[in-house]
């Protein structure tokens, strides 16, 4: 595979826009309205100890 | 006692471990998939030589393995909260990377085109409750621009899926297609024959647009 020119605008948008989330430590925003900060990597960890297995 | 990880990606299977400008890439057997990480406590700057690093690294991995899904920058972790995500989420992932393997990436820019934006969706009325208000500024803000709709038709027999991320007031359109490996060229001799001076075509690149969203 020959390899991409690789401008700075796509680096930046490929890795900080783009690509699996795996620590969310989210601002949710709406309209460009920070609303609320959660942590979901630590809210998912503790609902899956929490909550019963199917 | 607790250990970190930073995730390059998740990849399809593991290779031997690398190194690549002092990052050692390594692999974490997660049962159906792996993970491309760097034992670290620390993550990287944000900085344009570490940025750089880490897309050499994903590339690195692109170009050796099928089937990669790259993580966003940033993503130290400790291992078991990894594992722990990762199991909760392994359905996702697993489509994920069949939907990616052997394929690849390629990245369509338009310019930002303010006359383009019909005037009554770049205002928002006065009174609305506030919902409506911020929907309405949700559609003010976004859309996508009419030569997008003409390279995706001329592209559509060698997209495998499509992701687009419209214009806003601060940037212009892009449209992200996801092709198989050997489409490369076809692909850019098929945009270039619209003959748009304005659409701008980058790749391949790694998925970093088709990975999951793990958090509903």
């Amino acid at each position: 595979m020959p390899p991409a020119e690789t401008s700075l605008a796509d680096v930046i948008d490929n890795l900080l826009n783009r690509g699996v989330v795996l620590n969310a430590d989210l601002i949710l925003a709406l309209a460009d309205v920070d609303l609320i900060y959660v942590r979901l990597s630590a809210l998912l960890c503790a609902a899956d100890r929490i909550l019963p297995r199917p | 006692m607790t250990r970190t990880v930073y995730v390059f990606a998740l990849t399809g299977h593991a290779i031997p471990s690398f190194a690549l400008k002092r990052r050692r890439v390594e692999f974490l057997d997660l049962r159906g998939f792996h993970a491309a990480v760097e034992r670290t406590s620390q993550a990287p700057p944000v900085s344009e030589p570490s940025l750089r690093t880490q897309h050499d690294i994903v590339t690195r991995l692109f170009n050796r393995i099928d089937a990669v899904v790259p993580a966003r920058f940033g993503a130290l972790i400790d291992e078991h909260e990894l594992r722990d995500i990762l199991e909760a989420r392994r359905p996702a992932i697993q489509d994920a990377l069949a939907l990616v393997r052997g394929r690849v990436q390629m990245t369509v820019r338009f310019p930002e085109t303010p006359e383009s934006i019909p005037r009554t969706s770049r205002s928002v009325p006065s009174g609305l409750t506030g919902t409506a208000y911020l929907e309405a500024r949700r559609i003010a803000s976004r859309t996508m621009p009419a030569l997008a709709g003409v390279v995706a038709t001329a592209v559509a027999n060698l997209t495998i899926a499509e992701r687009t991320e419209p214009q806003t007031e601060r940037a212009g359109a892009v449209l992200y297609h996801l092709i198989a490996r050997g489409n490369v060229a076809r692909y850019k001799d098929v945009v270039s024959s619209l003959n748009s001076a304005a659409v701008s075509v980058s790749g391949p690149w790694p998925p970093f647009a088709f990975a999951p969203d793990l958090w509903p």
